[in-house]
């Protein structure tokens, strides 16, 4: 009987641990047999996917609310797509993003323009990733995805996945109206600011009457007799130079610091597996 | 224990049969000679890089230093060890003969608050002292005065420096508004200043302390290497006329200030010229004068041999220059004073009686100097906190 029991627990146990991995090596539900048919536009397809289930009904359903506002103010597709891991799709952190709105037939027109938000949440390897194609391909630079993923980042860190998401839609509405992202300043950021700024102020306030004061006294002691020297009488007959001895002083140069909060970012531009260009990055959390 | 023999140079026990003394170099050859006074020991001689003693190695022939292994030339260190930034020079203090005893018959006044003498001729009375300002009294008939070998006389009236005035005050910002108005400038008083001017050539060797600086970064070092060199200048050079004021009263860096005059134009001194003006009497003789002129000259010959090594960042070490053909000469300088009162304060300026040359230090005034502070001040935190605003939200 006790071996009966050792060998169940065994299974179960290898059960568990191999089972998310053999799933993991596998690929997800949607991804095409023929990664180089045709593309095509998707019909009546879900602006939020939660394949990794973190978010509720009725987040799911505000969320979607606010994508179709976004579609239908700019006529941009816009998806959202969670999933419990990336299943080791390509090389990079955005290609599960890529190909999860290439291969289902999301985008706009012919150049299928749209945004993708993925929500890897792999618990070994967390991340967002936020990519643009088509016409809004160009406003996804890396100043453009740190913005977004820095206002994004504390929600994610703390688990407000469905607050994280409605921030980032409404970034995306902004980065598509204004090309760009405004930088949120915190109230340290502007004490900061205007602290370096009053310090320039202070040093060049201090130069300009500094400068002026300097005009109001030319009275000072003469240590050189330069006016007198004879015309043409200097003389250097000889200049013998010895060396004595050199010292060397070593200093330490720390190396340039990285990016804090356990984050990282990818990004640039890339192609899916079908050759359709992309913009974006990622951000561990 | 090996036979030794005491080293006459620093009592040191030397290992017989040693050509030299480890501790100090002394030729131990002649350690059967007679000892050699003090003075010509060989001395004690301390590393230029760290300071320790240094020895003398047989095996190189030079000073060692065994806490940084540096190794210098005997000759080199003795140049080293000489340390003489004076400016002391031999003047010949004959000069007395070139100096006249006899002076025409001038009136000797006496400032009762500052003790300045003026003396004038007959015909021209003072009343102030061009120093302090206060009254001045009639002594007696001047005697026991030096002759002055030369004068130069004042070039510029004293409407003209009403012009001189003007062109001063332009672009003094913080100046305040009306300060030169005529009612605020006491009288200007004309002064013939007795200044000693010094002639001499001075020739030999200077010392210089040179270095040189060059970095390097490897990996996550950054390496600064300074190097020191001893830097010998063998030359000379002449200088003519070089000016000390021989009055107490007048302040040396007013005088020094409205330097230069053209001494091409120094006529022999003739008592007329001080008709109309002041002239002080020298309370400062040449030999309290010699120096101020030596240090001047000294400061522009190794200002001279300094750039003569442009590649290296100097200092002086040691002075071996000499003085030859000194001579000295006395002589009168115009120079008109006046004085300013603002805010209860009195401003003294001075002009050169011969170019125009005006000198003095202005009032400032207070809501000028917070203006030109605050005022860029603000400008500038404004446009750079908008600045980097501008680059934080690109």
């Amino acid at each position: 009987m006790k071996k009966i029991l050792s060998v169940i627990c065994v299974t179960v146990i290898l059960a568990a641990l191999l089972l998310p991995a053999a799933l993991a090596s596998s690929l997800p539900s949607w991804y095409p047999d023929d990664i180089h048919a045709e593309r095509f536009h998707g019909k009546n397809l879900p602006h939020v996917v939660d394949y990794a289930d973190i978010f509720t009904d009725s987040e799911e359903e505000a969320l979607s609310r606010k994508i179709e506002a976004y579609i239908n103010k700019y006529s941009y597709d816009l998806v959202i797509v969670t999933d419990v891991s990336n299943y080791g799709i390509g090389n990079i952190e955005e290609q599960y993003a890529i190909d999860f709105y290439y291969y289902n037939g999301y985008g706009f027109d012919d150049d299928y323009t749209g945004s993708v938000i993925y929500l890897n949440m792999d618990p070994y390897d967390r991340y967002v990733s936020n990519v643009g194609t088509g016409k809004i391909e160009k406003y996804y630079t890396s100043s453009a995805v740190n913005k977004m993923q820095d206002q994004t980042y504390p929600y994610l860190r703390d688990g407000n996945y469905a607050q994280a998401m409605s921030l980032n839609i409404d970034l995306i509405d902004e980065l598509t109206a204004n090309g760009k992202i405004a930088t949120k300043l915190s109230a340290g950021d502007y004490i900061a600011y205007g602290g370096i700024s009053a310090v320039i102020g202070l040093i060049v306030g201090a130069i300009v009457s500094g400068r002026a004061k300097a005009t109001m006294n030319n009275v000072k002691f003469a240590r050189y007799a330069n006016d007198y020297i004879v015309n043409n009488s200097f003389k250097l007959r000889n200049v013998t130079e010895t060396f004595l001895y050199k010292n060397v002083v070593k200093t330490y140069i720390p190396p340039s610091s990285s990016s804090g909060g356990g984050s990282s970012y990818h990004g640039g531009s890339h192609s899916s597996g079908g050759g359709g260009s992309f913009s974006g990055g990622s951000r561990h959390f | 224990m090996a036979d030794t023999v005491k080293c006459p140079g620093c009592n040191a026990d030397v290992p017989a049969g040693r050509k030299f003394c480890e501790f100090c170099g002394y030729d131990m050859r002649q350690a059967g000679t007679p000892k050699k006074p003090e003075s010509e020991r060989i001395e004690e001689y301390k590393c230029p890089a760290c300071g320790a003693a240094l020895v003398f190695s047989t095996q190189s022939g030079k000073l060692r230093c065994n806490s940084c292994d540096n190794e210098y030339d005997v000759g080199t260190i003795k140049q080293y060890q000489s340390n003489k930034t004076e400016a002391e020079f031999k003047w010949d203090k004959n000069y007395a003969n070139s100096l006249d005893q006899t002076l025409p018959e001038m009136t000797s006044y006496i400032c009762k608050s500052c003790g300045a003498e003026i003396i004038t001729d007959g015909t021209t009375a003072a009343t102030h002292c061009p120093y302090c300002d206060n009254e001045v009294i009639i002594t007696e008939k001047l005697t026991g005065a030096l002759r002055p070998n030369g004068v130069i006389p004042f070039k510029i009236d004293k409407k003209g420096i009403k012009e001189k005035i003007q062109q001063f005050c332009k672009g003094k910002k913080l100046l305040p508004k009306n300060f030169f108005t005529d009612k605020k400038i006491d009288e200007v008083q004309g002064v013939y200043v007795p200044v000693w001017l010094f002639d001499g050539k001075l020739d030999g060797t200077v010392l210089l302390d040179g270095t040189t600086s060059s970095s390097y970064t490897t990996g996550n070092y950054r390496y600064t290497e300074t190097r020191h060199y001893l830097i010998q200048c063998d030359g000379g050079m002449s200088f003519s006329r070089v000016p000390v004021d021989g009055s107490e009263k007048m302040p040396d860096d007013l005088m020094n200030s409205i330097e230069p005059f053209d001494y091409s134009q120094i006529v022999p001194f003739d008592g007329q010229y001080l008709s109309g003006f002041l002239a002080d009497r020298y309370d400062k003789g040449p030999d309290d004068s010699i120096p101020t002129a030596s240090q001047r000259m000294m400061n522009s010959a190794v200002n001279a041999f300094a750039k003569s090594v442009p590649n290296y960042s100097v200092t002086l070490r040691n002075n071996g220059l000499n003085l030859t053909d000194p001579s000295v000469k006395y002589v009168l300088l115009p120079v008109y004073l006046f004085n300013c009162t603002y805010a209860g304060k009195k401003y003294r300026f001075a002009m050169n009686g011969q170019t125009g040359k005006l000198v003095g230090e202005l009032p400032i005034d207070k809501a000028k100097k917070r203006l030109y502070f605050w005022l860029p001040f603000l400008i500038t935190a404004i446009l750079v906190f908008l600045f980097i605003l501008f680059i934080m939200g690109r």
